[in-house]
């Protein structure tokens, strides 16, 4: 049991345990055979929690019930994919994918994902590649439809790491070829872009604040947003507006009509 | 590439395979060629020892066994690690964990197809002088009946058996590794390595300029090299000091240089009773012999500085030499500690030989003397390297034969022809080590006895066989080519794929594969086998992987558990959460 920095006895805590873990030897006993990982918990299993410890580079320690982690993350991969099993544990044929269009959130999604795997599998960052499509299947779970574009293209994003099930999966899907020669989805930077913008607020040509809108976000809109800001609003409430200068995604410059200010104060 | 030695797959060797299959999957599907292949390497002996103690042919245990990987703006990425595995298990581990090697480009490193191209190149070595003959000092161990490499000798027993190992002169095959000293490290620099491993590569290497002096031994009234200072002390040293200096250099002589060197071992030593004459300031310097200096470094006898070096500091503390400052640091702070660094020299001047460097940096004042050394003919300048030849030669039987014979009449080395090769081991029913030093296939006496195949004069072959590390050497070569029976690779396959693009590999090696490959490599390149300078662009060290996490509770004599850091003496038990 784990209290403050050190481990402890779970029936006593004030007797202190020493932790640590050694190079796998015979003689320690403590070797851990990778054909009993991948009997238990499948080649892929083992290939994504091997990568998943840690950075290549570093010196990590086996951790058996860490490859229940990604064990799991695999079988929501799949059920994601194909469904929840029938009764008699069998799944059905095909996937759940529909042929519409994705949405622009799902394009997002993907695309940040293919990002980051293709960078990180390129500098050898194994273990955050696994990261950023375990964030990306939390995502995909929220929608309620799974387009086919964009299922097939993170089938292939995990092929590397785990081959097996992503083979089965393609197959799934309808193809008869083997994934492996497929090219490796490519990140479309129009996909990567951040949703939101900051935009300045000019009031008479001076700044006064900023406001966060769509990048697509209209004039009137953008006014909107700017009137009901704390600090801005002060300068907006109430006055009259001479005339308004846009440039989307840029700026929004309000002038006033200060004639009718200081009629309206006096 | 697998190194197959013996039982006990574990789960940190699909580390670094996996690294490489991920990589190589992603190349091949964004449009590379990717060579990404496997192959056993099993000589040696570790597979020899394993092959022993189980009583199996260690033919039989390395039956199957290989890795490697690389891609169509070309990707070459390999892997190598090392784990203890009988074929069979680790290549259907290997194929149930989905690694997509390229099998058609299998290698084993001791088929004859294989090894005939290591013997190949090491006729190449023969040829160019990079391949010698010469008696040096080795790990013997008497017991096992062979010569154990630094590594497996540790705290001056064997590492397999426990077995006492002494140093001892025997003639041994060579390779000239340091001919290539300065171009394996200025090569060093342009290489996307692990910096730790260049650095440890550096130090072994450990090029660096020094003055060799020429000291006058007191008692002896003309001058001698210090290179002959065993035999001068030999003759020189009083009865009494002699005994002790045997005694202690047998003792000396049963230690590796490793343990030698170890800094946190403490420093032994005996006075010779001689005295050496220090050339610039004419003072009787007392000469010890202690074993933290290395007889091949430089000429084995060092001026110790005991003020601005932690060693000889250690030592001359011990054994109560007095300690002199000749080096002050620019702050005037001298700790206590031995001082390395630059500053202003002190206490350094004689009149009667006009040398005064008192005042000057620490580097003027080295010019200085290195010029007054040079004009007096009392030094010389020189390079030092702590690099040594590289012993070649094993008395065991599971290596690859060494391509050459004697000439019965006057012993005569004759290299075989070229297109004899391979010279394939022999079947032996026993092959391990004779005991006495003569290797174990000097029992195929037919086998041995040959004939000269140019003049027919009756000859020996060679019974030593490679060292483990030969096969590897070059093997990445060999996966471009895998099937040539011409030459070691085609030039355009050559041309095509190097360099290794990536190379995954524990950091194990990085004295030994690591270096022995570079230096083939170099000489492959000067005799215009391969077009780099370099093996390997970027090599990547996989960290270990160690076992869960244990607790250790600690009990009291009562039988109570009791805190770990209570400090008392407990027997302990292990707890598996």
């Amino acid at each position: 049991m784990k209290s403050g920095d050190s481990f402890v006895m779970k029936d006593n805590p004030n007797i202190c345990l020493i932790a640590r873990s050694h190079k796998m030897s015979k003689s320690r006993g403590n070797v851990v055979n990778p054909d009993d990982v991948v009997s238990e918990y499948g080649a892929d299993s083992l290939r994504l929690y091997e990568m998943f410890m840690g950075p290549l580079r570093d010196s990590k320690t086996w951790n058996t019930s860490g490859i229940e982690g990604v064990h799991r993350f695999l079988g929501r991969t799949w059920r994601l994919i194909v469904g929840s099993p029938l009764s008699d544990g069998t799944f059905k044929d095909g996937t759940l994918v529909t042929d519409e269009d994705p949405t622009l959130e799902q394009l997002r999604s993907l695309h940040k994902c293919i990002a980051k795997v293709t960078e990180e599998i390129e500098a050898t960052r194994f273990n955050t590649g696994i990261s950023a499509m375990m964030e990306f299947l939390n995502v995909a779970y929220k929608w309620k439809k799974h387009p086919r574009l964009i299922i097939e293209a993170f089938v292939l994003l995990l092929s590397p790491y785990a081959p097996h099930m992503a083979e089965e999966l393609w197959f799934r899907l309808g193809h008869s070829k083997s994934l492996a020669y497929e090219p490796f989805p490519k990140a479309d930077p129009a996909f990567l872009k951040e949703s939101t913008i900051v935009l300045p607020v000019q009031i008479n040509g001076k700044t006064r604040g900023t406001i966060q809108v769509e990048e697509t976000c209209s004039e009137e809109n953008a006014f909107q947003l700017a009137s009901r800001d704390g600090k801005l609003s002060k300068y907006l409430n109430g006055k009259v507006i001479k005339k308004r200068i846009f440039v989307p995604g840029k700026i929004l410059n309000v002038i006033l009509d200060l004639q009718n200010v200081k009629a309206t104060v006096r | 590439m697998d190194f197959c030695s013996g039982a006990g797959l574990h789960v940190g060797h699909p580390l670094g395979y996996t690294a490489t299959d991920i990589l190589a999957r992603l190349k091949r599907m964004q449009g590379y060629n990717v060579l990404h292949p496997m192959g056993w390497d099993a000589f040696g002996l570790p597979a020899e020892q394993y092959a022993i103690e189980t009583g199996t042919h260690p033919k039989i245990t390395t039956l199957k066994n290989i890795d490697r990987f690389r891609s169509d703006s070309i990707l070459f990425i390999l892997s190598l690690d090392v784990y203890k595995s009988v074929n069979e298990e680790t290549w259907l581990i290997l194929k149930s964990l989905g690694f997509s090697y390229d099998w058609d480009r299998e290698i084993s490193t001791t088929e004859p197809e294989y090894y005939r191209w290591t013997q190949w190149i090491f006729l190449q070595l023969l040829k160019r002088g990079l391949a010698y003959q010469a008696e040096v000092p080795v790990n013997w161990c008497p017991a096992l009946g062979t010569v154990l490499a630094n590594e497996e000798v540790v705290d001056g027993v064997s590492e397999r058996g426990g077995h006492p190992v002494i140093r001892k002169p025997m003639k041994q095959w060579m390779l000239k590794i340091t001919a290539y000293a300065d171009r394996l490290l200025e090569d060093l620099d342009d290489l996307d390595w692990p910096e730790s491993i260049k650095e440890m590569q550096r130090n072994w290497i450990g090029r660096s300029k020094v003055l060799r002096w020429i000291f006058l031994f007191l008692a002896v009234m003309d001058r001698k090299e210090t290179q002959r200072l065993q035999s001068i002390l030999q003759t020189m040293t009083p009865s009494l000091e002699q005994r002790q200096v045997e005694e202690y250099t047998d003792l000396a002589s049963r230690k590796s240089d490793l343990e030698r060197t170890e800094l946190q071992k403490e420093k032994t030593g005996v006075f010779s009773g001689c005295y050496a004459k220090n050339p610039v300031s004419g003072e009787a310097i007392p000469i010890w012999v202690a074993d933290y200096v290395l007889g091949s470094y430089g000429t084995g006898a060092i001026m110790a500085v005991p003020a601005h070096d932690t060693r000889d500091l250690e030592f001359a503390s011990k054994f109560d030499i007095p300690i002199r400052w000749v080096v002050m640091p620019d702050d005037k702070n001298l700790s206590g500690k031995a001082y390395s660094g630059e500053g202003t020299v002190v206490n350094s001047s004689n009149s009667t030989v006009g040398l005064d460097i008192n005042g000057l940096s620490s580097k003027e004042a080295a010019s200085k003397v290195i010029e007054w050394a040079d004009k007096t003919a009392n030094g010389k300048k020189k390079v030092n390297y702590k690099l040594r030849d590289w012993l070649f030669a094993r008395q065991r039987y599971w290596g690859e034969p060494i391509p050459v014979v004697f000439l019965d009449d006057n012993g005569e080395i004759v290299p075989l022809l070229e297109t004899e090769l391979p010279l394939t081991l022999p079947e032996l029913d026993d092959f391990s080590p004779t005991g006495t030093g003569e290797p174990p296939l000097s029992k195929s006496v037919s086998w041995v006895k040959t004939k000269d195949p140019l003049s027919g004069k009756p000859a020996r072959r060679e019974t030593s066989t490679m060292p483990q590390w030969a096969g590897s050497c070059w093997y990445y070569l060999r996966f471009m080519d895998p099937k040539n029976s011409k030459e070691v690779v085609a030039k355009t396959k050559e041309m095509y794929w190097s360099p290794v693009d990536v190379y995954v590999g524990g950091a194990e090696h990085a004295v030994l594969h690591l270096l022995y490959s570079r230096f083939w490599h170099k000489v492959l390149y000067d005799i215009g086998i391969v077009s780099t300078k370099e093996p390997f662009k970027c090599v990547i060290n996989q960290g270990i992987i160690l076992g869960e996490v244990q607790y250790i509770a600690y009990k009291d004599s009562d039988g109570n558990f009791i805190s770990a850091d209570s400090g008392t003496s407990v027997e302990y038990n292990i707890i598996k959460n």
